[in-house]
């Protein structure tokens, strides 16, 4: 089918689906270009709904970028709602992208990203819409080649049948040096496998195919061998010295999506150390975005799409030096316009709440703090350490000054977790709502958000095993007890999805034939509440001769080789190891800032550091070090 | 305040966009284009804008109006006023498929836009499905009834007294086309698709645009 041809069947019957507006295109800002003047196609990709996907900012920074080069089109595609996946499937019709309705199978690379792994079903589902077959070694230089990247990557293993080039941590500078060796042997008319051997030497690639896996008897892996000379032992991550600049043009959708707002990074990395975050680890080093770049991008960007919403994203906030600046800056621009600045996670405190008062203009929606921990022992743990007494005054200050609603996050089945430790979350709970009770009375509202911890890889928990989810039943059962008082609402997060995640996030790659065969009995949308398909998952992992409690409810010996043991993110194992020995005396772990603990990182980088003398890191400058004289 | 009648187009993808959406790409498209749209009193100001007829989803509207207030007091100076300039600068940042055709300044306290709608003109492409002058023939049985009975919404009503005017011809494609003017007020809305149904005429592949509206003050002309 071609795309006049896909054009004429949708207007068939895309009256029959919901929100049609997801399917046709045509958005402000959406790039049209000149097939005969491309060399390179490629299609952005993001593998759940439209509505969610738009506001990617990974998918806005690559469409933005790539389509800078001139003789390169990237265009965009997300994975059908179900009803419109019937009608295209019932009338042949292949996913294509939402610019030109070219098919997907006619891309020259598609570009996937997988922040989470929920999202692994639907990868396949995707490449089996785009009538591309979906593993790998089923294709050919005839087909597009398959690229993926996102946060979910930095294990890459559970997907490396189906994928062809994994791109490890930062993106930018990567997917157009792919590019450039893609255009040349595609000039050259060589074999598939001459293209990854050439893509295999770019930094922060890594080729699965390359790989073999042994394991020991007792299931756990024995090693990965490289079955190529040249193929690289370990895959070091990505880094830009510098944060490129924000993307120009955002893409303005036509309907109503998750988030109808432009999003900018003002800070990537994070210092902080809170040992379940596996953001907090895989995206040092700490580097800030200038001030005055900020406020300019802010300022073309809503002149740009007409947003009236900015969100302006970091994994902590406060930590930007400038925030203060930042922050009365953009109280003196936009105080009279009306607009929405969003500034999540930001450090529990007083401070916190006056930078929030600048901003909030007239809209007063909830105020967001996450202290995901209550008893010492459990803050400990995780080395998130915000006093209680630090926390109510924050409190208090928020409900007195016009608030009515706060919403809390904690976590609960973290490694040592007892049902004290629990309770300590309901009494401190009590606490706020009777703050809000005597600030502002019945109007005071707290809204809970509790979650369900999950092992990632890359983090001091790593090692540890995932909570039963006996227990875990029995630790929301106390806090549902103890917190059925007016004004307090909880949300919790879903058992079967806390339950597929500790599975995927650290398989290795036998989970490929799991995830196929879960797809082929149906499983699709798992990261939807009333999709996951529980039955389908545990029949995949029996066909498979795999226990997903080995994967789950497993504490990992000390000097057990992961399956992502060869991805590295700078920050050494080693010193993984010893964070998690820390955490289970209750060690504290400062802030780094306040004292280099020499996770690594700034080794690791060194280099590409010393190569771009304008880079701001907050890691103190050492020597270069090669790996060995360590 | 002025207050400006804009007649425009609503086609590809944006047919399939809903008339609640359409409203928030109006005022994207003008935020984008810096012509500020005065805003309502009161605690919860909403920009003054007041559309026309909803459109069926998927149908083209090519005389689309809507009604919008600007405050150009709030105006960039840099921007001259001119209708053709500030038609240009929508159509700039308009996305495919919505496009300004006029735009005229109207006096500020003029009648609703929906009030003075009188009737709308449709165009229904039957592609070769059926010839015009069998058309014409099924229509003038139609016509002869004395009442054509129809039920929307579990709601009985007569179709014959919505449909004011009728012309069929062929295009230069051979399709055949008939251009139906029906009312369009708030008590009486006349749909081309109902016409097409109570005609016997199976819908697919049938294509409706509505071509313009006929308000008052153009009946007096
Ligand atoms: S190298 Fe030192 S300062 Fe930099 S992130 Fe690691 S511990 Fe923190």
């Amino acid at each position: 089918m071609n795309s006049k041809e896909i054009e004429e069947q949708l207007d068939q019957f895309l009256l029959n689906v919901q929100k049609p507006g997801r399917y046709v295109g045509g958005e402000f800002n959406s790039i049209q270009k000149n097939p005969n003047l491309i060399k390179t196609r490629i299609a952005l990709a993001f593998p759940d709904i439209y509505d969610l996907g738009v506001p990617n900012l990974g998918m806005s920074i690559f469409y933005d970028q790539l389509n800078q080069i001139s003789d390169v089109w990237a265009e965009r595609s997300y994975l059908p709602w179900e009803d419109m996946e019937a009608e295209m499937r019932k009338r042949k019709i292949p996913l294509y992208t939402l610019e030109s309705k070219t098919p997907l199978s006619e891309m020259d690379m598609i570009g996937i990203t997988i922040p989470y792994e929920s999202l692994y079903t639907n990868v396949l589902n995707f490449l089996d819409l785009a009538q591309i077959p979906v593993f790998s070694k089923d294709r050919s230089a005839e087909h597009p080649l398959i690229i993926a990247g996102g946060h979910s990557t930095f294990n890459p293993e559970p997907m490396s049948a189906f994928i062809d080039v994994f791109v490890i941590g930062e993106g930018e500078e990567v997917f157009s040096e792919i590019i450039h060796i893609y255009q040349s042997w595609k000039l050259e008319n060589k074999a598939k496998i001459e293209l990854l051997h050439e893509i295999s030497s770019l930094e922060g690639v890594y080729i699965p195919s390359f790989y073999e896996p042994e394991y020991h008897s007792d299931g756990t892996l024995a090693r990965l061998t490289p079955v190529f000379v040249r193929a690289k032992q370990k895959i070091q991550k990505r880094i830009t010295a510098v944060l490129p600049p924000p993307p120009k043009h955002f893409v303005v959708p036509l309907i109503d999506v998750v988030q109808n707002r432009v999003a900018i990074e003002i800070m990537r990395g994070c210092t902080r150390g809170c040992r379940f975050c596996q953001a907090g680890f895989v995206t040092r080093p700490v580097r800030e975005r200038p001030l005055e770049q900020i406020i300019e991008s802010i300022e073309t960007s809503v002149e740009e799409t007409g947003h009236e919403e900015i969100a302006l994203l970091s994994l902590s906030s406060s930590d930007y030096t400038q925030i203060q600046p930042l922050v009365s800056k953009l109280h003196e621009i936009y105080n009279k316009r009306k607009l929405n600045i969003s500034l999540p996670s930001l450090r529990i405190d007083t401070v916190s709440v006056d930078i929030l008062e600048k901003l909030r203009g007239s809209r007063f929606s909830g105020f967001t703090l996450a202290p995901e921990a209550a008893s010492e022992k459990i803050k400990r743990t995780i080395n998130k350490h915000i006093t209680e007494d630090l926390l109510l005054e924050t409190v208090d200050m928020i409900y007195s000054h016009g608030w009515q609603t706060i919403k809390l996050y904690f976590m609960i089945g973290l490694p040592g977790e007892t049902l004290e430790d629990v309770q300590a979350i309901a009494d401190l709970c009590i606490k706020v709502i009777k703050i809000g009770r005597k600030n502002i009375g019945k109007r005071s509202q707290l809204n809970l958000g509790i979650s369900t911890f999950v092992p990632k890889p890359h983090t001091p928990f790593q090692w540890a095993k995932a909570d039963d989810p006996e227990q875990i039943v029995e630790k929301q059962k106390l806090l549902k007890d103890s917190l059925s008082t007016p004004g307090i609402k909880i949300t919790w997060s879903q058992s079967d999805t806390t339950m597929f995640e500790s599975w995927s996030s650290r398989g290795d790659r036998r989970q490929s034939a799991v995830i196929h065969r879960a797809w082929q009995l149906g499983a699709k949308f798992d990261a939807w509440q009333d999709h996951f398909n529980k039955e389908a998952w545990i029949q995949a992992f029996e066909e498979n001769h795999l226990d997903p409690n080995f994967y789950m409810h497993r504490e990992r010996g000390e000097n057990e080789i992961f399956p992502w043991d060869h991805i590295e993110t700078g920050v050494s194992k080693r010193i993984l190891r010893k964070e998690y020995e820390l955490s289970l005396k209750g060690d504290l772990r400062e802030d780094c800032r306040s004292g280099c603990y020499g996770c690594g990182v700034n080794q690791s980088f060194a280099l590409i550091r010393a190569e771009n003398p304008d880079s701001k890191w907050f890691c103190p400058p050492t020597p270069y070090q090669p790996e060995d004289s360590k | 305040m002025n207050r400006y009648r804009i007649t425009y187009q609503k086609t590809g993808p944006l047919r399939y966009i809903s008339h609640l959406d359409l409203q928030k790409i109006w005022i994207r498209t003008l935020l984008r284009a810096k012509i500020p749209l005065a805003y309502t009193q009161g605690f919860h100001p909403v920009p003054k804008i007041s559309p026309g007829w909803p459109l069926a989803l998927g149908w083209n509207g090519l005389g689309e109006i809507i009604d919008l207030w600007f405050d150009f007091e709030n105006l960039n100076p840099l921007l001259e006023i001119t209708e053709k300039d500030l038609s240009d600068r929508i159509n700039q940042n308009a996305p495919q498929g919505l496009h300004v055709e006029n735009l005229q300044l109207i006096p500020l306290y003029s009648p609703a836009l929906t009030t003075i709608t009188h009737s709308a003109v449709y165009g229904i492409n039957f592609s070769t499905k059926i010839s015009p002058d069998e058309l014409q023939k099924k229509m003038n049985v139609l016509h002869a009834a004395p009442s054509i009975v129809r039920s929307r919404r579990n709601k009985t009503y007569d179709l014959k007294p919505l449909i004011e005017n009728f012309s069929i011809f062929p295009d230069p494609d051979q399709n055949t086309i008939m251009e139906v003017q029906m009312a369009a007020r708030d008590s009486a809305m006349g749909r081309p698709d109902e016409l097409v149904e109570a005609l016997g005429i199976p819908m697919d592949q049938i294509r409706f645009s509505r071509l313009y509206f006929l308000l008052e003050s153009s009946l007096n002309i």
